[in-house]
Parts: structure tokens; C-alpha cells; sequence
């Protein structure tokens, strides 16, 4: 690998923090040139997980690409999907139902806790801790069952479709369990905060560490938890409203000097903002149906396609190979607040039903470019706090 | 925030009537199609002025033309701009011929497109004048060469990279 | 192991060999390469609900020296592969591998340019576990069928590694003839 870098002088070593290591989240990769404990130069290598994910995009339907953008972010693949059908959907220029909105701004919301929690349980595991990771999974099962019986499997869910969803919420005792979990779930946190929160081990390791300013931060790129936590305002759910945001109460938490601990306070906080949203949800949930009503773009009701002719032949123009929704020409760009920042797509239609370019806007791929500034000069237990407070996922990162 | 954006596109007709080829308006969102050899000045005017002051440049996207339209400019590059000042979103296109595929980079304005041009580099073959360290970074230069996988003349299975890819191993142990 | 050498050709060795095979099949150490999202159903596998250690894996090594169970899961892509080959090379006898989740055993969904089409062409596996990701209970299954695949060595054989032929006509379209490619 020492091709790619100028020969070293002086007393300097060089070492692969390699694509296979217990405190690499995935296979990420980055040479460092040391003095001593020190870090001068910070060289990342990416590229270990790269599937063709954009160039496969070009030869399936709009709904059977949404299974693809469940493996980007794994964490919380339901995010993916809901973003993914936002731009497909102001492509097409249809709008969802009022249930359909309220349902994906809850799941939404389950998809950041889900996602909060293992970031958190993870930078605790790299830097010694190992108990709130198992009490954090202990939470993160809870609402894995809550997704099982919606969807049908605990990751890779594959539930949004082009104005509306595969299922609907299957009786009401689902929201009577999503209701339980808002009551328990700030005594979890709790527990843990008590841990971490006053800990002098905690904020020697994490005080002061990966410093950013506000116009570093801007001019880097980061958006979500790195950019709040760096003191700048900017949510994309309060400044450019989608779903049904302008109509829930919730506040935005942010951090003043932009190092490890302010992130970890931030997200800590987003989690229980997530908490009050979830509930409100919940107690205001519309009736109605979930799908719209227009048979060239979804499917009609199962038990009307067995028995009329009409919706037999929609449901054959939907589904059979060479078939499918076709959108007009034209481009759009459509981005939400995903749980790591901003999550887009730039999508490109030339009238066929397969969709001519799609591109993925990953925050990972951003922000991970930005951390040969923040840690030069640190020490290498500096950068291990930093990765694991970037909270790069390399699916999302190499696509 | 509607009337914010229509703000910037008005400063935005003004003053730069010369270099803007087309103005588009899709689902509430606006594109402006540029000369590239004006990319520079343009990017910095709207960095700039005060009622755009998009400071944040949230995404770079390539594109192959050859299979849309029959122009013979066969790719394009998008920038997807913020301003978090004013709460507005904007889009800028160029369009590259591919005899002559240069664009200006605009790493000196705004490094987050450091990375996303190197991807467009690795992927399409699209050279970035001014970037501090062009370097393919998604795939390997060794086995990999000439090809720019995302071009629409190269096979979703590829050309053959995959069969054998530890020809070199053993060499450096 | 060694023993051979201190025992004549004709020794039965049918005590030794269940002492042994015990012993191993109840301590495997696994060495988890999750590198995507079939990373995660590793890591809820090791949490406290579908609990690994009461199989004898205590102890998760990170350094491929001081395992023995190599657990493979998601997707490998040919920068990927070379990583993977150097730490299974760096494994000490004896040795197991697990393919876990589609992509590892066969490509999955991803049949694109730079993805390897199943991880048995360069690695010798024992067990596969299909699944796109594999519930955690799956993958305790195939822990179990492992041990009773422990239970039948010997001592006295060499260890049965097979592998894939790297060219698969039926699977691979040939490189030489384009037009079959799509």
C-alpha cells in the first residue's frame, strides 16, 4: 500500500488501521503515519464493500429497487426505504394518504431510536464500557418484534411502495405495544445515563476530542447530529417540512464546541424528542385506508383482482416483467433528515418504467472525508473515539 | 420560504444573464443549466451574494447522457445546492462533451465535494481541473485501468474483473 | 495434532478421538468477518436474547491466530476477498468456516461487476446458512449441525477441504463471448 504515499524521513512508522478490526465499524480502512503516539497524516481508504449498487439500479422497476436501498443503511433500513419513495413519489407527482404519512413519520422515528441505540452501544464497547450495549440490544429487540409484525422480518423490510405500503397495521393491539414501549423506554436511557453521563473515565476520553467549528462544519458538508452538535440550527424536518413535521411538537437539541461528548448529548437527547414524537403519533392515528386509489400506479384491493376484469389487468401492467408504473420525463433531487444526517436521492426519468440514473446522496461518504482534520495531531485513542462518534456505515458509504 | 426563492432566482436572472442557457422549474424545484467554462464565477455569486448565500453544497451527481437525448455534449455534472441562511434548495447543471471532459473543481469553495468528485472521476472518467488529489477511490487502479464502470456502454457484469481476482496475491507476502 | 507420531500405524484411536472432538466441538472461538448487514444478526446473536456463549463461544476473537471458527457473513467484493484469503491463511489448524446469508454462499442479489459470486470458490466451507440476513436462530442451527460435523473427524485423517472450481460455466457467463451478457 505504500505506493500511493510520498517515502516517510525522519523517525516516523506507518500503520494500517486495517479493514479488519475490532474497533472498525465495517470494513473501513486508514494508514496513519505515527511519531511516537501521535498522529501527523491520516489517509483513508475506502472501497472494500462497493457493489454496483447505483449501476443495478438502472435495470429494475422503482418498487423492486426498494429492496436494494434496505442494505445500504442497515442499522435502520426502514429509513432508506421511506426516503427512497419520497423522491419516487415527487417524481411522479402523487401524494400519500393522511395515514400513510403518520404511519412513515412513526416508523420513521422507530428507525432513529433503533439507529441512536446501537451508535451509542457501540462507541461505548471501543472505548472499554460493555454494559450499555447489552442493555441497549435488550431495547433494540423490543422494537425489532414491533417491526416483525408489521413487516414480516426484523431488517430488510422492503415495506414502501409507490403511493402507499405492502401492509397495513395488522389489529390494534400493535399500538397498544408501540404505546407501552413510550412509557418504559425513557427508564432505559435513564439507567444508562447513569452510567455514562458523570463518568470521569467517560469525559477524559471523549472532553475536547475531534473539535469542530460551526464554519468547519458547514464547509465540510456534515449535516445531523455532527453538524447540531457543532452549534449550528439546521434540521431538515423544521426547515423544509415533509410528512406530516409542521404538525408535531418537538424541540432540537444542540451542542455548543462540536467534540465526542457534545455528540453523544445530542444524540442521547434526540433519542427522547424521538420518544415524544412517537407517542403523539400514536395517540392521533387516522382511519382510513392506506393506499390511494389509483390503479395505474398501485395495486388494487387482492379479493377485487380474483374477481373483475378490470383490476386484473391493472394488476398485470404493475407486475409482469418489462411492465411497470412509468413516471413523466424529468429530474428531481429529494433529500429527508435520516437518523446519520442528510439522506437524498438524485433520480433521472426518461419516461420507460426503469428509472434511467439513480444516485445516492450518503452522509457517511461526506463525512468520513472530513476526518483526517480532526484528528491530526491527536493521539490514536483520540481517533478511535472520533470514528466511532462519525458513526460511518460502510454500506451506505461504498454503495 | 417560497418567496425566498423566488428572491434568489430574480438576483440570480439579473445578474448573470450571460452564461445561463436554461431555466427549468419540476416539481417546485429549480435547475439552471450553465456554460461550463463559467462553472467558477457563477458557484462563487451564488456563494456570495446575499439573497442566495448558499453556503453549503450538499451533493455532486455525474450523469451519461448518451442513451436520454441525441445531444452530442454526453455527460453532466449536477450540483445540488443549500443555503441554510435562507431555508432554499437549488440545482445547477453542466453539460461536457466527450472529447473534451474537463469541469472546474470546486473544492476551494466548498470541500465537501472533495470525495463526490472523486467518485465521478472513478466512475465516469469526468477530469476535474484544480482538485488537490484525483485519485480513483471506489475501485482498483491495477486490475480496473481504463474502465469507467457507470458509463452506459459497460455490461452490469462486467467485463471480466471478478473471475480472477487474486492473480496477484502471494506477491507481497 | 501430532499424535501419529507416538502411535504405531495400526492404533485404534476411538477414545482419543471422542475426548478430543468433545473438546472441541464445545469451545469454538469464533472469529466473526461481518461486513455488512449480516454483521448485525452477529452482533444480536452475541447480545443477551439469542445468548452464543451458552454454546461454548465465550470468548469473540478479533485476531484470526487465536480463533478456530470463522464465521463469514455478508457481502465480498474482490478488494474484499484478498483480506479475507490472508486471514483465513493466518488461521491455525484446525479450522471451520461458516458462509452466512446469501451474498457469502452465492452473490445474493448482487450479480454485478465487482461482486465474487460465492465465497466457496476460494475457501474451503463446512457449513452454508441461507437467508437474506439469517435469523439469530439460524445461526445457532448451524453452530449445532457444526458440532455434530466435529463429532465425525478423526484424528488420524487429514481434515476434508474441498473447494469450488473458480470457472463455473453454469453460473459465470463466459468473459470471451459479450453477447451473452446483458
Amino acid at each position: 500500500m505504500s505506493d500511493i504515499l510520498p517515502p516517510l524521513t525522519g523517525d516516523k512508522m506507518e500503520i494500517n488501521y486495517g479493514p479488519s478490526h475490532p474497533a472498525m465499524h465495517g470494513t473501513l480502512h486508514a494508514i496513519l503515519e505515527l511519531d511516537g503516539e501521535n498522529i501527523v497524516k491520516c489517509t483513508p481508504i475506502i472501497g472494500y464493500l462497493h457493489c454496483g449498487f447505483e449501476k443495478l439500479g438502472e435495470h429494475r422497476t422503482y418498487n423492486q429497487y426498494v429492496t436494494v436501498t434496505d442494505r445500504m443503511n442497515y442499522f435502520s433500513p426502514i429509513a432508506n426505504n421511506i426516503a427512497y419513495h419520497l423522491a419516487v413519489e415527487k417524481l411522479f407527482g402523487v401524494e400519500t394518504t393522511e395515514k400513510c404519512k403518520c404511519m412513515r413519520t412513526l416508523l420513521l422515528e422507530i428507525a432513529r431510536i433503533m439507529d441512536h441505540v446501537v451508535q451509542i452501544g457501540m462507541q461505548a464497547v471501543d472505548l472499554g464500557a460493555f454494559t450499555p450495549f447489552v442493555w441497549f440490544f435488550k431495547e433494540r429487540e423490543i422494537l425489532y418484534d414491533i417491526i416483525e409484525e408489521l413487516t414480516g422480518t426484523r431488517m430488510t423490510t422492503s415495506w414502501t411502495l409507490i403511493g402507499g405500503a405492502t401492509r397495513d397495521i395488522p389489529n390494534k393491539a400493535w399500538l397498544e405495544k408501540i404505546r407501552k414501549f413510550t412509557k418504559k423506554f425513557p427508564k432505559a436511557v435513564n439507567e444508562v445515563e447513569k452510567l455514562l453521563n458523570k463518568n470521569r473515565i467517560w469525559h477524559d476520553r471523549t472532553l475536547g476530542v475531534g473539535k469542530i467549528s460551526a464554519a468547519d462544519a458547514v464547509n465540510w458538508g456534515m449535516t445531523g447530529p455532527l453538524l447540531r452538535a457543532a452549534g449550528v440550527d439546521f434540521d431538515i424536518r423544521k426547515d423544509f417540512p415533509y410528512l406530516i413535521y409542521d404538525k408535531l411538537d418537538f424541540d432540537i437539541p444542540i451542542g455548543e464546541s462540536g467534540d465526542v461528548l457534545d455528540r453523544y448529548f445530542v444524540r442521547l437527547q434526540e433519542m427522547k424528542e424521538s420518544n415524544k414524537i412517537i407517542r403523539q403519533c400514536v395517540d392521533n392515528m387516522p382511519d382510513g385506508p392506506i393506499n390511494i386509489d389509483n390503479p395505474k400506479i398501485i395495486y388494487p384491493v387482492k379479493d377485487q383482482t380474483y374477481g373483475k376484469m378490470e383490476e386484473l389487468i391493472h394488476h398485470f401492467k404493475l407486475t409482469m416483467l418489462g411492465h411497470g408504473p412509468k413516471p413523466p420525463r424529468g429530474e428531481v433531487y429529494s433529500a429527508i433528515e435520516a437518523p446519520n444526517g442528510e439522506l437524498g436521492w438524485y433520480i433521472v426519468s426518461d419516461g420507460t418504467q426503469y428509472p434511467y440514473r439513480v444516485h445516492t446522496r450518503s452522509p457517511s461518504l461526506v463525512h468520513f472525508s472530513s476526518v483526517s482534520k480532526q484528528v491530526e495531531g491527536a493521539m490514536i485513542s483520540d481517533l478511535v473515539a472520533v470514528m466511532g462518534s462519525l458513526n460511518i456505515i460502510a454500506g451506505e458509504l461504498d454503495r | 420560504m417560497n418567496d425566498k426563492l423566488e428572491k434568489a432566482v430574480e438576483a440570480i436572472d439579473e445578474n448573470q444573464k450571460e452564461i445561463i442557457l436554461k431555466k427549468e422549474l419540476f416539481r417546485d424545484d429549480y435547475t439552471y443549466e450553465i456554460e461550463p467554462s463559467g462553472l467558477k464565477a457563477f458557484m462563487m455569486f451564488l456563494k456570495e451574494n446575499e439573497a442566495t448565500a448558499f453556503n453549503m453544497l450538499s451533493s455532486v451527481t455525474g450523469i451519461d447522457y448518451s442513451k436520454y437525448d441525441d445531444d452530442e455534449r454526453r455527460f453532466g455534472v449536477i450540483y445540488s445546492l443549500i443555503s441554510l441562511t435562507n431555508k432554499i434548495r437549488l440545482n445547477v447543471r453542466v453539460r461536457i462533451p466527450e472529447n473534451n471532459c474537463r469541469v472546474d473543481s470546486v473544492f476551494d469553495l466548498w470541500h465537501s465535494s472533495d470525495w463526490q468528485e472523486r467518485e465521478i472521476f472513478d466512475l465516469y472518467g469526468i477530469l476535474f481541473n484544480g482538485h488537490p488529489d484525483l485519485r480513483r477511490i471506489l475501485l482498483d487502479e491495477k486490475d480496473y485501468g481504463d474502465s469507467h464502470p457507470l458509463r452506459k456502454d459497460y455490461p452490469l457484469k462486467g467485463l471480466g474483473e471478478r473471475h480472477n481476482p487474486l492473480k496477484n496475491y502471494g506477491e507481497d507476502l | 495434532m501430532g499424535i501419529e507420531k507416538y502411535t504405531p500405524g495400526k492404533t485404534l484411536t476411538s477414545v482419543t478421538d471422542f475426548i478430543i472432538n468433545w473438546a472441541r466441538k464445545n469451545s469454538l472461538w469464533p472469529m466473526t468477518f461481518g461486513t455488512a448487514c449480516c454483521g448485525i444478526e452477529i452482533m444480536s446473536v452475541l447480545a443477551s436474547r439469542y445468548d452464543i456463549a451458552r454454546f461454548g463461544s465465550e470468548r469473540v476473537s478479533f485476531s484470526p491466530r487465536q480463533a478456530d471458527l470463522l464465521i463469514v457473513g455478508g457481502r465480498v467484493q474482490r478488494k474484499e476477498l484478498y483480506i479475507l484469503k490472508r486471514i483465513y491463511d493466518q488461521m491455525s489448524e484446525p479450522k471451520w468456516v461458516i458462509s452466512m446469508g446469501a451474498c457469502a454462499s452465492s452473490g445474493g442479489i448482487f450479480d454485478t461487476y465487482p461482486m465474487i459470486q460465492g465465497v466457496d470458490r476460494f475457501i474451503p466451507v463446512d457449513v452454508y446458512i441461507p437467508g437474506c440476513p439469517p435469523r439469530p436462530e439460524d445461526i445457532i442451527n448451524a453452530l449445532m449441525m457444526l458440532q455434530e460435523k466435529i463429532k465425525d473427524e478423526s484424528v488420524k485423517k487429514e481434515p476434508d477441504r474441498k473447494m469450488k472450481k473458480i470457472f463455473d460455466p453454469l453460473c459465470d457467463q463466459d468473459p470471451r463471448f459479450p453477447e451473452f451478457h446483458k
